[in-house]
């Protein structure tokens, strides 16, 4: 029989099986910002010490690991698949009963942040946010004092940090919003600071991968305000920002939101059960009973508060400013992402919600049976007010194959001399006929064992564009614009070879680069050599720019330490 | 009011629920299968939120 956590992974098993639908046959599942690839190199890039913004540390570190043990597909599959699982295990053991798990995987596991976060591929988010009720129990354990209660709140610290940025700092808020709730336990204050020590010390450490490259990037590559403006949340229902955001919705991406949600009626269920929930969580106080509810009430709120922020009165200015202003404020463009929070904290109160139902018929004398199917029509709100989810989307999630031509030419670029490579059109995004002409961002950074520069800026429909952030995409970008010295400023940033894929739109039209030494026609794709000197001032040679890696190596051994000295300790005491 | 009006009730209440629950559901699917568009096949510029 299973219990509320198996339950709850039942639960999200079968959602993601039903979500992902015809995506799940062999290939990869490629749109917008998932890009898979058949093997990901273990390269500087992927560990973010290449000195560009490490976007993607560390989790395409993990990718690059698992790629090298399962192709690209499985691997892909796999950690989707994951994401679906785990949230529903995680609010599952949060919940009093298996009826309450099922009820809050179901919540957790299909709703807009999870279908639209999937639409627009950011996967490491998605893995982030299932890890959250994991850190909420574990940072609840911690409170409550039980055995090993240190070691597993830093292995969950250490599977968050691995998600990449955005899940590490949703985890963290998670566990601070635990961890500082007031409670009615009498605990000294030493104890109450080394639980905080403890939890900020691992995040601190494990999460360098990324902050510490961040460091070095801050000064020259700050956040625009045109990128501030653009991803703040939108109202992706008739319910306004609020609305859209109370349910899950609210993403900044147009091209991602799930047209029933357009509808008053549709949306505005949804508004109506979240609205009900969180009444009756008022109503029974929640934020008082113990403290993973406690924190997560703290936590989602915080999350909401995010969020919503640019949608309120002074907000929007507040959070421009926190955000172009302030070191490490380009964590909270794209706020719609910290709704993670908030959405596990409404997954929890609507488990909560359907027990309730539950007991109110057995309470009215309704047979077992039947009080059990009307709280699960109840608890099946979250697919009523989503069924575009299902089936893949509607069957716009499908599995693909990279043309073959695309391995033979990574193979051939991979085997030339050093050089980097500029991939053209002088575009981020590509619409591939192998694709379904979806937009996808462009593969060749992945599917390429070294340098990769590609535009990084990011053209939005009516004309806006939000620039880049890197100094040698932005020096390539001018020289495309003003159609004259290409080949000397890709030099000067140590661009060696140019692969033009011809299948692709160009604004501007591709470079001329008749000139230039073709190295190989393959299908779509182009290979020149730019020949001549080419330049590359190395600043991101020596040992010093693995440190970051150093210091998350520090947060797995503390956390390992941790876990052997509570093992000597139990054997001590006689457990 | 006696312990089997109560059952009534609830399993009435049930009743409407579903009905409202599978209603809305068809009501999104209807609206889904009405929004379905084809892909822009061509644009000189691919935007991010497209």
């Amino acid at each position: 029989m299973l219990g509320r956590r198996g339950t709850g992974a039942l639960v999200g098993l079968v959602c993601g099986l039903i979500a992902l639908g015809p995506s799940l046959a062999p290939g990869y599942l490629l749109h917008y910002d998932l890009v898979f690839v058949p093997r990901l190199a273990l390269s500087d890039r992927t560990m973010g010490v290449d000195g560009s913004v490490p976007r993607a540390v560390p989790n395409d570190f993990v990718v690059a690991l698992l790629s090298h043990v399962a192709p690209g597909w499985v691997v892909e599959k796999a950690l989707l698949l994951a994401v679906f699982v785990l949230v529903g295990a995680g609010v599952g053991a949060l919940a009093r009963s298996r009826t309450g798990a099922a009820a809050a995987a179901l919540v957790a596991a299909w709703n807009p942040y999870v279908a639209e976060r999937l639409a627009i591929g950011h996967w490491g988010y998605l893995l982030g946010y299932a890890c959250l009720p994991f850190l909420v129990a574990a940072a609840a354990a911690v409170r409550t004092g039980d055995q090993h209660r240190r070691t597993r709140l830093g292995v969950w610290l250490l599977v968050s940090a691995a998600t990449g940025s955005t899940g590490a700092v949703l985890g963290l808020i998670a566990v601070l919003a635990v961890l500082v709730m007031p409670s009615e336990e009498r605990v000294s204050p030493g104890r109450r600071i080394g639980e905080l020590g403890w939890a900020v010390g691992v995040f601190v450490l494990a999460n360098a991968t990324w902050w510490f490259a961040y460091l070095f990037l801050a000064p020259s590559q700050s956040t625009s305000e045109t990128g501030v403006e653009a991803f703040m949340s939108r109202a992706d229902t008739p319910w306004g920002v609020i609305g859209s955001l109370l349910t899950g919705g609210g993403i900044w991406n147009e091209g991602v939101w799930f047209s029933e949600r357009d509808s008053l009626v549709v949306s505005g269920l949804a508004v109506l059960v979240v609205l009900v929930t969180l009444a009756f969580a008022v109503r029974d106080r929640v934020w008082r009973l113990g403290p993973a509810l406690s924190g997560l009430s703290g936590a989602g709120a915080v999350g909401l508060v995010l969020a919503a922020a640019s949608a309120v009165p002074g907000g929007r200015q507040l959070m421009t400013t926190v955000i172009t202003d302030l070191p490490g404020g380009g964590l909270l463009r794209d706020a719609q992402k910290f709704l993670g929070l908030w959405v596990v904290l409404v997954a929890v109160l609507a488990g909560r919600l359907v027990e309730r139902v539950r007991a109110a018929g057995m309470a009215a004398g309704a047979e077992r049976a039947a009080a059990l199917a009307i709280a699960a029509v109840v608890a099946s709100w979250p697919v009523v007010t989503l069924t575009g989810l299902a089936w893949g989307a509607g069957g716009e999630w499908r599995a693909v194959d990279y043309p073959a031509s695309y391995s033979r030419m990574a193979d051939r670029v991979d085997a030339l001399p050093s050089g980097a490579v500029a991939v053209l059109p002088w575009a981020p995004y590509r619409q591939y006929a192998f694709d379904h002409d979806v937009v996808l961002l462009d593969p060749w950074q992945r599917l390429l064992d070294r340098d990769v520069l590609v535009d990084d800026s990011l053209p939005l429909v009516g004309g806006t564009v939000v620039p880049g952030e890197s100094p040698d995409a932005a020096r390539i970008g001018a020289a495309v614009t003003a159609k004259s010295g290409l080949a000397s400023a890709m030099r000067d940033v140590g661009v060696r070879y140019v692969l033009v894929q011809t299948d692709q739109p160009a604004a501007g039209g591709i470079p001329q680069l008749a000139a230039k030494r073709p190295l190989a026609t393959d299908g779509t794709l182009r290979l020149y050599n730019l020949d001549g000197a080419v330049e590359r001032p190395d600043d991101t040679t020596g040992p010093a720019r693995y440190t970051g890696w150093a210091l998350a190596g520090l947060a797995v051994i503390g956390v390992a330490g941790n876990f052997l000295v509570d093992k000597l300790r139990a054997k001590h005491n006689g457990y | 009011m006696g312990s089997s009006n109560m059952k009534l009730l609830y399993n009435i209440g049930g009743a409407v629920a579903g009905v409202v629950l599978a209603t809305v559901a068809i009501f999104g699917l209807i609206a889904q299968q009405g929004s379905v568009t084809q892909p822009q096949k061509f644009s000189s510029t691919i935007n991010y939120n497209q």
